[in-house]
């Protein structure tokens, strides 16, 4: 739906993206992490057709940008960071005016403008100002004007940036229902958890990709897997006992827990809790702490794995897919007889 | 054309909800009409200034250069040159009232960060560019012609038949017609160069009424009596307004590419 080859773009001497070659599926969340100035925004225009890219080609559904800009906007939904109301008009009216601007007929408008409307819960408030609107409200407002015309690829810039925990949540279950429309959504955030709660893939990008792959194919594959163990006792009296162990990698001491460092958690897991048990450790609960997407883009941009800005060359780790696109819960837990 | 049309429609709605700007329309427009007509209506304008408030070589002059007047009683040309004087104000709005809307409209857009979702439809750039000079244009063309069909209707009720004759002669007609829509097109030109370049419509309206100022000059030497407005001093005007005009549109269109306002406009 969404493809890109050797894509990239400068501005004078500066390369703002570059070497770009992605493809979202239909029916897929991607995700685009990266930090301010990494170029998401200028990925997303180049591939909404919006400005031209200085090398590579990209397509939409099927059509390359490029000379046929114009009517390919057609087919793409884009939210950008700000909403870009018109805050003294009514939402209704908001909405209108990018349907005609879609070239929707008049009866097709009517019905596509009730339908968003009502899918952001904004029906009631149709013919109210804008102005008068909350900053989720907009934002739902904004996210209803990307899909008023029912587009193939939708682009969302930041989509929960502002926004309250209980508008973000609705916002991201509205990105989930995208996903079941068989839309291409192209997610750029900053916020690790949301990619991590709904990406299908995601791509760690600063100028180009870092990192491409499932977000549990990064976490796993970019950090070791740790393993906390609470006791009743002491937790230093063990930390020589543990280290003794080939699996551990590192042991460290935290408040009333043990944080050990594994190869692969799932495995080692019993040994440590047995080695534990022997030692007359009293284990309370064990906790298999899955390494955070957060700190897997951290150690990725902060210069570990990938690249410099304009440089070269990331190493895609997986261009696989999650099965149900629903990577598992951060933590799972384990009985006090050390099963994970 | 439904895309031009749509947006319009837009800039027409944001600017009726405006109360500032439609203030800003409306109130000088009623002054600019109303107080001259109680001068004329009232006759203080003979009572005023006198039969013998301009020297014979004054009136001569006049005579001279407004060949309509030739014949008419010293009075009588002290009213049609009041008149002369209130129709060259109006042919000021154009030039504001086209400017304060679309450096409102423009940087409007800018605060809003509106033009970002307008830019990801189908929209042609050329088509938005027309939709926000016609916002622009056309409510500054109505503002004038009607303010100038008022104040003519007025004045042949108060004053006369000849006096509204004086003011629907071929030149006044021609400098309503071509002359004010070009003034507007000229203001709406200035505007889109200067909203480019600030984030402030105040910014953009006083940098677009220092370029406005060697036209707001001409039309204010006449009302000082140090040039008058005939024909052919009409015809130099048109002519260097749609000169103008045409290097405005070309930088207009330049500046008003997708790619410059996403990556250039601050």
């Amino acid at each position: 739906m969404i493809r890109a080859e050797k894509l990239g773009k400068r501005f004078g001497d500066r390369w703002a993206v570059r070497d770009l070659s992605i493809e979202v599926a239909r029916g897929e969340i991607f995700g685009f992490l990266g930090p301010n100035g990494a170029g998401k925004t200028t990925t997303v225009r180049m591939l909404a057709g919006m400005i031209a890219p200085t090398e590579g080609r990209a397509w939409i559904d099927g059509t390359e940008i490029g000379a046929a800009s114009d009517d390919l906007r057609a087919r793409i939904g884009l939210l950008t960071e700000a909403p870009g109301l018109y805050e003294r008009l009514s939402a209704r009216r908001n909405l209108d005016l990018h349907a005609k601007l879609q070239g929707l007929t008049a009866g097709r408008r009517a019905e596509r403008i009730r339908a968003s409307l009502e899918l952001v819960g904004l029906w009631e408030r149709r013919d109210d100002r804008v102005a008068s609107f909350s900053k989720g409200m907009k934002q739902k407002l904004a996210i209803a004007r990307a899909i008023l015309h029912e587009p193939a690829a939708v682009f969302l810039d930041e989509p929960t940036s502002g926004l309250d925990p209980e508008s973000a949540r609705g916002v991201r279950d509205f990105i989930g229902d995208l996903r079941t429309a068989g839309c291409a959504v192209f997610l750029c955030t900053h916020n690790l958890d949301e990619a991590r709660r709904l990406c299908d893939r995601v791509a760690i990008f600063k100028s180009s990709v870092l990192r491409l792959g499932t977000p549990a194919d990064l976490e796993r594959t970019v950090l070791r897997r740790r393993v906390a163990v609470r006791l009743a006792d002491d937790p230093a009296r063990y930390v020589a006992a543990l280290r003794a162990l080939p699996c551990v990698r590192a042991v460290d001491v935290q408040a009333d827990r043990l944080l050990i460092e594994l190869d692969d958690a799932e495995r080692d897991a019993p040994t440590i809790v047995r080695a534990l048990v022997g030692a007359g450790a009293a284990v309370q609960r064990v906790t298999e702490a899955d390494a955070l997407l957060e700190e897997a883009y951290l150690s990725i941009v902060g210069g570990g794995a990938g690249a410099d800005a304009n440089g070269r060359k990331h190493d895609a780790i997986s261009d696989g897919r999650a099965g149900d696109g629903h990577p598992v819960g951060r933590e799972r837990h384990a009985d006090e007889a050390g099963r994970p | 054309m439904g895309r031009i049309l749509a947006l319009l429609g837009k800039e027409l709605d944001e600017l009726r909800h405006s109360r500032l700007i439609v203030s800003t329309l409306v109130v000088p427009s009623i002054l600019y009409v109303a107080l001259p007509l109680w001068l004329l209506g009232s006759g203080m304008v003979g009572g005023m200034l006198g039969e013998d408030a301009l020297t014979p070589r004054e009136l001569e002059t006049l005579r001279q250069s407004l060949p309509q007047l030739a014949g008419l009683s010293a009075n009588r040309v002290i009213e049609a040159f009041l008149v002369n004087q209130v129709l060259i104000l109006f042919m000021l709005a154009p030039l504001f009232i086209p400017l304060t809307i679309a450096s409102y409209s423009i940087i409007g857009e800018k605060q809003l960060r509106s033009l970002e979702p307008l830019l990801a439809t189908p929209i042609r750039t050329w088509e938005l560019l027309v939709a926000k000079a016609l916002g622009a244009v056309i409510p500054g063309l109505l503002v004038t012609w009607v303010s100038y069909a008022v104040f003519a209707a007025g004045a042949r009720l108060l004053v006369g038949g000849w006096l509204f004759e004086f003011m629907t002669s071929p030149t006044w007609l021609a400098a309503f017609a071509l002359v004010v829509p070009l003034f507007a097109l000229l203001a709406v030109g200035i505007a889109v160069v200067a909203s480019a370049r600030t984030n402030d419509p105040r910014a953009a309206q006083q940098l677009g009424a220092v370029v406005i100022l060697p036209v707001s000059g001409l039309l204010f030497a006449q009302v000082f009596g140090y040039v008058l407005l005939g024909a052919w001093l009409m015809v130099i005007v048109a002519a260097i307004s749609l000169a103008v005009d045409l290097c405005l549109l070309w930088l207009a269109v330049r500046l008003f590419d997708r790619e410059a306002i996403l990556t250039r406009w601050r």
